[in-house]
């Protein structure tokens, strides 16, 4: 096994919940609210009217930006209405609502019938990826084809799968490497050709061993143009700046993007949704998502389309409202809690999870302990966040590093005065972007 | 107002270790059990009765500052009981009770909470609590300590049944009696015989009668004077002092148990390694090579050989044990980071042996090092921030 | 016997480091001019920095050395500004005190779920925590960082856990400003007596939705102003105090009470005042 990336935590991974539930089809609802803001960056904009009749996979919202990603119908049906959503994040945002006419047609020109033997250029992949609308499916839902798109100075070299799938409880990853390698292994491929990268990786934790072998076989088959590389199980392995120093031993310079180091890093669900918009022209409207906790009676990994509600899913799996206390869209590591269970599923949301053992902590003083200090993948010390941020000193962070800081959780999750450094670290990030902001216009204003 | 969902939501992450502050505290408190079992068994009840005031005063007191502070009283994370144990541990176990009340309220209000409680305090509150007494009342704390009762030929029997039946009433008295004096209460029972014994009081620890050992001329050989003259009986000291039967302070007697509670920490992942292993490495190396001085006749210096030091007395007999498990590992006083923890008992050890070695009067070093060292702790912390990911050039 | 050694030692140490001292305060004299302690004096001395300056002591040295205005000290607003005026001998101009004002009104607003973490504002509107407490996104959140902050004392919750300002006691020193991630408090002069007290810039049927004391766009009190001072902005009806006339129809028409005239509570709180100078 490879060397890995500094600190580091191992909470129980309780994916022994659902990581034998095969992915099935989740019914497709009546009425679907599709999000316009499902990525990092500007939010798309309708380019639907209220009554119009839209097919599965015709675009609803193109981007309303370079980094945006277009929005396509989930289901064939009707515009019902343009109404506002919440975010798991909590902001609000615009939401086309869409009755389902139950006939799912495909939109003209989708959904072929793919022929693996044909050859793409980069700029066909890319093209493919943008007009798909496809984002990161890790949960971090930068838009894809940006990332496809470096400036020309920047040569990257190596592009790695992330199979790590290290959040708690999560298992979506994890079984679309073992029912659908081939898919991801040909996604792969093409994002290698988009480079002409010369290496190809696929990080897997070890404790999928039997996700290593499939992929390692399905590899071995297509005359094994990456490697399957079995790390060592830590959190958060599958941060990019972590995963590329697993695999490469490069380090992304503090402050600087994956391809300052060369290096490209993917989901396996993004390369499952590359393939399936290059070879059989199917954007992105749907995706697996675990339903997992001890607050449903029945885990599962769903195959689940954009916009349906969570609590259709939440409901098949036997969702238990009272035993629940925490819901958390997303994993338990770096997810969003949330109140309200109706949230439509988006490209970002690999996992609900329905906790039954979520305590609200009060938080002592830091003991000086050292231990957030170990953890720490980025080599910060963490403590000091939470130290400077309880005497509300945000703006004195920027000295020591605040911004490289993943957000992983680990520091906070080991504290044993479970103080809430993540939240501390998160207000001085906005308070420094704010403090930009007010510089930024103060320059302005003298010009 | 009842919120509208009984959803909690939080920031993430979700998950926590499940190891509190008071988890930590209570592990640490468990590792000195060994500790003061042996105490408790060798100096008798009296020694328990002084580590229950020495508790109860560091709770309550911590408890009334925290009201006055107008903060959460947190006495239940256990920080003042690991407080009042620690000094309870350097205490000698003859003091009279009101030595450890005075001790726990200085520790708890001077040390610790006027420097902003738990995590904020720059010094170990239990050794600073120590270094205060030590200064303020000597006599107090260097009167002879009182003896193990190995001497007495008594079976293990006999000696609890010596502790349990006669020696509390002997002890209460000896509490009562006017501090100024030292006066002891007549004889009336075995406990009581032996405290008074003459020749057992006299009896000084072993590192005491290091530093107080005087040669004869006779005894000097070429390069200096060897162990054998200075300390006839060292073989014995040492197993003595190994498994607790050397008289010192309250739970620093036993290096057996001092070490099992620190293994304890070690496999509960309380501790590193770093501190302990290199603490003690540091004071035997140094105590191994370096002469020490040397009455002849109680008049002129002579020095010991080089590399011939009595290492073995040096870790296990005084404090050395209890400081390398349970003082330079105390998180708030110590280092953050791994090799801050070096570099901190590096100096610890250092400063140990020099004051082992060549103080005049002081045959202990273990509190003042740990404190001196504490002082320079944000200065270690500020060398040893560790590097931070990503500083490596991007490109072989 | 012996105890007398060391107290005449310590008596002859005593005795020659106080004259040492008593040299050197004669030989390092500074020269101050006495105005500065005077104006010290007159100034509040709550070192709330609202001056602009490092506390009270450090304004008044820039008022008599260096002639900084005498006006900038917000918590003395009128008396202080005479008292500073007679020592350096220059003309008062009374300046109006200001009072903050919190622009929420929030009544009857239930939170949404059970939040633990960092009990400040700040903290509790960062990213990924649902959005906000309560179903108003503009809303006062009820964790009083503003009531911390303050130096005076002047903040408190109400009943609702809103917070509501005693302008007995504030001193107009803006602090509590900053605390705010809501931006809802502003610093107003005594004698703007006409304030809109809500900032929900949702449309109106969804600010209907959210809170019972919501501004609904509904236009009312534009209409109504004689001096077209009112206007809705985004959703939110924005008086316009260069136009104001502080007539107070507008008041009369809010159908949801949130426009407030303060003038009756002021004229009683600054006829107190005014008997409390004499
Ligand atoms: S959240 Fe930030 S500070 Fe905490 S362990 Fe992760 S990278 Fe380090
Ligand atoms: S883990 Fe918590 S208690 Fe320990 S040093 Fe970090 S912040 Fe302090």
């Amino acid at each position: 096994m490879k060397k890995v990336f500094r600190g580091g935590v191992h909470p129980h991974d309780f994916k022994e919940l659902s990581k034998d539930c095969a992915i099935t089809d989740a019914p497709v609802p009546e009425e679907l609210v599709v999000p316009l803001q499902q990525h990092i960056g500007a939010p798309a904009k309708a380019c639907v009217a209220v009554g119009d009749e839209v097919k599965r996979g015709q675009v609803i919202a193109e981007p309303g930006g370079f980094v945006s990603a277009a929005i396509h119908s989930p289901v064939s049906g009707k515009v019902k209405k343009l109404d506002t959503t919440l975010h798991p994040m909590g902001m609000t945002c615009q939401a086309v609502v869409i009755t389902n006419d139950g006939e799912d047609q495909w939109a003209e020109g989708c959904n072929i019938e793919p022929d693996e033997s044909k050859e793409f250029t980069s700029e066909e992949i890319v093209a493919a990826v943008k007009w798909a609308g496809i984002v990161g499916m890790g949960g971090a839902t930068f838009p894809t084809h940006v990332k496809l798109s470096p400036p020309p100075e920047k040569k990257i070299d190596t592009v790695i799968l992330n199979g790590v799938e290290c959040e708690p409880y999560l298992t979506a990853d994890y079984r679309l490497m073992l029912e659908s390698p081939r898919t991801i292994c040909l996604g792969l491929k093409l994002l290698k050709k988009v480079f002409n990268a010369e290496n190809a990786y696929i990080g897997i934790e070890a404790n999928k061993p039997d996700a290593y072998e499939v992929i390692k076989m399905t590899l071995a088959e297509m005359g094994g143009f990456a490697e399957a590389v079995l790390l060592p199980v830590m959190y958060p392995q599958g941060a990019e700046k972590q995963l590329i120093y697993a695999c490469t031993q490069r380090e992304v310079p503090t402050g600087g993007l994956p391809m300052d180091a060369g290096a490209c890093v993917q989901n396996v669900g993004t390369a499952h949704a590359i393939y399936e918009a290059v070879y059989c022209k199917r954007p992105l409207t749907e995706r697996i998502t675990t339903v997992t906790g001890r607050g449903v009676s029945k885990p599962a990994n769903y195959r689940v389309r954009i916009g349906t509600p969570a609590k259709s899913i939440l409901e098949l799996s036997g969702f238990d409202e009272d035993k629940t206390q925490k819901l958390i869209y997303g994993g338990p590591m770096m997810g969003a809690a949330h109140f309200d269970i109706e949230l439509p599923v988006n490209k970002g949301m690999s996992g609900i999870v329905a906790m039954t053992d979520a305590k609200a902590f009060i938080h002592g003083p830091c003991i000086r302990c050292g231990r957030c200090v170990d953890v720490c993948p980025a080599g910060l010390i963490p403590s000091e966040y939470s130290i400077y941020g309880e005497k509300g000193m945000y703006l004195e962070t920027a000295g020591i590093d605040i911004m490289d800081c993943i957000e992983c959780g680990a520091c906070t999750y080991i504290c044993p005065a479970r103080r809430p450094i993540v939240q501390w670290i998160k207000v001085s990030k906005a308070e420094l972007a704010k403090e930009r902001a007010r510089a930024a216009a103060a320059a302005a204003d003298k010009k | 107002m009842e919120p509208k969902t009984k959803f909690l939501v939080t920031t993430p992450p979700h998950l926590k270790a499940e190891e509190s502050t008071a988890d930590i505290m209570r592990w640490v408190c468990i590792a000195l059990g060994p500790a003061f079992g042996v105490a408790f068994y060798a100096f008798g009840w009296y020694s328990l009765f002084l580590t229950l005031v020495s508790v109860v005063t560091c709770v309550i007191t911590e408890a009334i500052c925290q009201k006055l502070r107008r903060v959460n009283v947190t006495v239940t994370d256990f920080s003042a009981v690991v407080t009042g144990l620690l000094l309870a541990a350097v205490l000698p176990p003859n003091v009279r009770w009101w030595v450890p009340v005075i001790g726990g309220v200085f520790a708890i209000v001077v040390v610790k909470q006027l420097f902003g409680g738990l995590g904020s305090n720059i010094w170990n509150p239990a050794l600073a609590a120590r270094a205060f007494l030590q200064v303020s009342m000597p006599t107090e704390l260097n009167s002879p300590f009182w003896p193990m009762l190995r001497d007495k030929g008594q079976g293990l029997v006999d000696r609890l049944l010596v502790t349990m039946n006669g020696s509390f009433a002997e002890y209460a008295k000896y509490v009562g009696a006017d501090w100024m004096k030292h006066d002891l209460p007549a004889v009336t029972t075995p406990a009581a015989a032996i405290i008074q014994a003459p020749d057992i009081i006299s009896q000084a620890t072993a590192l005491t009668a290091l530093k107080s050992a005087s040669v004869t001329a006779a005894d000097i050989v070429k390069d200096g004077v060897g162990l054998q003259q200075i300390l006839p009986d060292y073989s014995q000291r040492v197993w003595d002092s190994f498994i607790g039967l050397e008289g010192g302070c309250i739970a620093e007697a036993s290096a057996l148990a001092l070490i099992l509670g620190g293994i304890l920490l070690l496999w509960k992942k309380i501790i590193t390694w770093e501190a302990p292993v290199f603490y003690i490495a540091t004071v035997a190396l140094l105590t191994w090579v370096l002469p020490a001085p040397v009455k002849v006749d109680g008049g002129a210096t002579v020095y010991t050989m080089w590399f011939s030091g009595p290492v073995l007395l040096h870790l296990f007999g005084g404090g050395l044990m209890l400081a390398a498990f349970f003082m330079d590992t105390d998180y708030v006083t110590t280092p953050m980071s791994r090799k801050g923890k070096i570099i901190f008992a590096v100096g610890c050890g250092l400063i140990t042996a020099m004051i082992r070695l060549y103080s005049s009067a002081y045959p202990e070093g273990c509190c003042y090092s740990i404190l001196i060292m504490n002082t320079c702790v944000p200065l270690i912390d500020s060398w040893t921030r560790p590097k931070k990911f990503g500083l490596k050039k991007a490109k072989a | 016997m012996n105890i007398i050694v060391p107290v005449v030692i310590m008596a002859i140490i005593g005795g020659i480091l106080g004259l040492v001292l008593a040299i050197a305060s004669k030989k390092f004299f500074v020269k101050v001019d006495p105005r500065t302690d005077m104006v010290l004096e007159a100034l509040p001395g709550a070192n709330c920095g609202a001056c602009g300056f490092a506390g009270c002591a450090a304004y008044a040295e820039a008022i008599v050395e260096k002639g900084a205005p005498i006006d900038l000290c917000a918590p003395g607003a009128g008396g202080v500004v005479a008292a500073v005026a007679d020592i350096m001998g220059l003309s008062a101009n009374a300046k109006e005190p200001n009072f903050a004002i919190v622009r929420c009104d929030g009544d009857g607003v239930r939170p949404r779920f059970q939040y633990a973490g960092v009990q400040t504002c700040k903290a509790a509107t960062v990213m990924g925590l649902a959005g906000s407490f309560q179903d108003c996104p503009y809303g006062c959140l009820g964790l009083g960082s503003c009531v911390e902050v303050c130096p005076f004392g002047a903040i408190e919750l109400n009943e609702n856990n809103v917070a509501i300002i005693n302008e007995d006691v504030c001193a107009g020193c803006g602090k509590c400003i900053d605390a705010c991630p809501r931006n809802l408090i502003r610093l107003d002069p005594e004698s703007r007596v006409i304030v809109v007290r809500c900032n929900n810039k949702d449309k109106g049927a969804t600010a209907n939705k959210q809170c019972n004391h919501a501004c609904i766009a509904c236009g009312k009190c534009v209409r109504e102003c004689p001096f077209d001072a009112i206007h809705i902005e985004n959703n939110l009806a924005v008086i316009d105090y260069g136009k104001c006339k502080l007539c107070g129809k507008c008041v009369k028409v809010c159908p949801k009470h949130l426009i407030v005239n303060l003038r009756a509570e002021r004229k009683e709180r600054r006829e107190a005042r005014l008997k409390d100078e004499k």
